[in-house]
């Protein structure tokens, strides 16, 4: 994670008289974010009510224990690699992405605590988030946590792969694996039929990884105080899914357990 | 040559009025016959909406501030509005990630001080908005300017607000080696309340070096002219709102520039009020 500098140090590096911006030339204007004026606007209750549909362990009371079980091996975890994109070989040729199959990965995926620790913990008591659409649902992911945003261009496909990875896309002269919002997030058990699909406009960069998921629409940035949204306890299931934001009434995605989970060729509703 | 004038509105609280303070302003100032360069540095990107302008990433000021030579990359994001004298460059939603992915980079709160230097010979005045707190953006507005324009809510809670920002620029004083003169003003100033007339006292008795005497009122035609998108002194040009920030661009110019103001044209009553609970005059609601 981001070192946090005191106010002092920051400004002096800020305001550095030499400045070393070298790398920053190599940002070619195409990649920046094209934003969609109109944006989506389900209404928010249709979401909210659409989430607890999806996720019912958000409407159960919840346990913010956040100690690691004690039965976890941490040792055991799979930590997300920054470096060398990885895309998980599929198992077995197949069309879709079923859950009642194992064909990712038949890892065994334990949701504990990794080195990075559970969101809750690593937030400060307010945080900025913004909030994308995934095929109608809005989904909040913690800026800070954020590697970049970027608009969706040519994204090459690699044959045996997941569905839910759409390829790998290049980023600045890097190569970047491109999660499917809807396949993997929204949809795991692939009901969505294809034709219906809107595409993908953007590219959100997940931390510092490799991997960015895609998204059909940014919508806002909000300011998230820690008490305001009804955090899960990840150690259950699903760690990808730290809460739910009361007031927009939307998911707050884990980045790394994200990571974790696709670094493992599992989708959100595998464990 | 012009003599360029950069002003930052700025306040680390949010929902005091910058954006609406500085439409108002460069409508104003468009109606002198200044040339006005808004700079839209809220990744909300209201201010851009506002004017209509392209807020896509890739022709906003987030461009500006990650390029290798800002100087050149600023003037080619500059877009006419509708209004005569006011072109902008936009925001956009990336520039909430500017923090995260370039914030702890040496020289990075000099990026828009670089690129302005590209254009303050076209333009009289560059008004940037800034985002509600302390970060890159904060910062490269705060180096870029020569004066700060703090919109305050009268009301408790903002005044806390306001000892962070006035802190704040303190401190970039120190670091960049400049006076980074403000002037307080005022906003959504309701004379129904008694909270707004101690708030008003607090500020007079806390800042009355950088306080405008004068209070911007709650005015429901702000809200009209933000529907019609246009800037308050075009849409109602009688609207005590408006009367109220012609007396404030007053007082900033003479601050920036005494001796140097233009008469204004059709506003009558244009003297300072400094009692506020004078019901008399449209600066108190």
């Amino acid at each position: 994670m981001r070192e946090v500098l005191p106010l002092d140090d920051f400004l002096d590096t800020l305001l550095a008289d030499e400045p070393n911006l070298g790398h920053l030339g190599r940002v070619p204007a195409h990649s920046a974010v094209e934003l969609v004026e109109e944006l989506d606007s389900s209404p928010l209750e249709t979401l909210f009510l659409n989430a607890l549909h999806r996720y019912p362990e958000l409407a159960e009371p919840v346990l913010p224990e956040f100690d690691a079980p004690a039965s976890a091996d941490i040792t055991a975890l799979a930590v997300p690699q920054v470096v060398a994109p990885v895309v998980p070989e599929m198992q077995e040729q197949n069309s879709s992405v079923n859950t009642s199959q194992s064909t990712i990965s038949d890892t065994d995926y334990t949701p504990t605590v990794t080195e990075y620790g559970y969101l809750h913990e690593r937030v400060a008591r307010s945080f900025q988030s913004i909030v994308c659409v995934i095929n109608g649902t809005q989904i909040a992911l913690p800026l800070a946590e954020l590697g970049g945003i970027h608009q969706i261009s040519k994204i090459e496909r690699i044959a045996g792969k997941a569905q839910w990875c759409l390829g790998v896309m290049d980023i600045k002269g890097t190569n970047y694996n491109v999660v499917d919002g809807s396949r993997w997030l929204i949809d795991p058990n692939g009901r969505v039929a294809d034709e219906v699909e809107s595409p993908y406009q953007y590219v959100i960069l997940l931390n510092d990884s490799n991997w960015g998921i895609a998204c059909h629409d940014l919508v806002d940035t909000v300011l998230c105080e820690k008490e305001n949204i009804k955090w899960r306890d990840p150690s259950r299931s699903k760690p990808w899914l730290a809460g739910i934001i009361k007031e927009q009434m939307c998911i707050l995605l884990d980045t790394f357990a994200v990571v974790d989970m696709v670094q493992q060729g599992l989708v959100s509703n595998q464990q | 040559m012009k003599q360029c004038q950069v002003w930052t509105i700025a306040n680390q609280k949010g929902g005091v009025g910058k954006t609406t303070t500085t439409v108002s302003l460069a409508g104003l100032l468009a109606e002198q016959a200044y040339k006005v360069l808004l700079i839209d540095l809220d990744p909300h990107a209201s201010l851009s909406h506002y004017f209509t302008a392209d807020a896509r990433v890739n022709h906003s000021i987030f461009e500006v501030l990650i390029a290798q030579y800002p100087q050149q990359r600023l003037p080619e994001l500059i877009q006419k509005t509708t209004f005569t004298n006011i072109d902008i460059v936009s925001g956009s939603m990336n520039l909430a990630t500017l923090d995260g992915q370039y914030g702890q980079m040496q020289g990075m709160g000099l990026q828009l001080t670089n690129g302005i230097k590209a254009v303050v010979d076209e333009y009289d005045y560059v008004l940037i908005d800034c985002p509600p707190m302390l970060g890159v953006l904060m910062i490269n507005a705060l180096a870029a300017c020569q004066h700060v324009v703090i919109p305050v809510q009268v009301e408790h809670l903002a005044l806390q607000g306001l000892t962070k920002m006035m802190q704040s620029l303190t401190m970039l004083e120190t670091k960049l080696h400049k006076a980074l003169p403000s002037t307080i003003l005022p906003t959504m100033f309701d004379k129904r309340l008694k909270a707004s007339a101690r708030a008003y006292q607090t500020l007079r008795e806390e800042y009355p070096k950088n306080l405008w005497k004068g209070v911007i009122p709650v005015d429901t035609q702000f809200r009209e002219a933000s529907s019609q998108l246009t800037p308050i002194n075009i849409a109602y040009p009688k609207a005590k709102g408006n009367k109220a920030y012609t007396m404030a661009l007053m007082h900033i110019q003479h601050q920036c520039r005494p001796g140097k103001i233009r008469k204004l044209p059709n506003h009558k009553n244009t003297q300072p009020i400094d009692d506020f609970s004078n019901d008399q005059g449209a600066l108190h609601a």
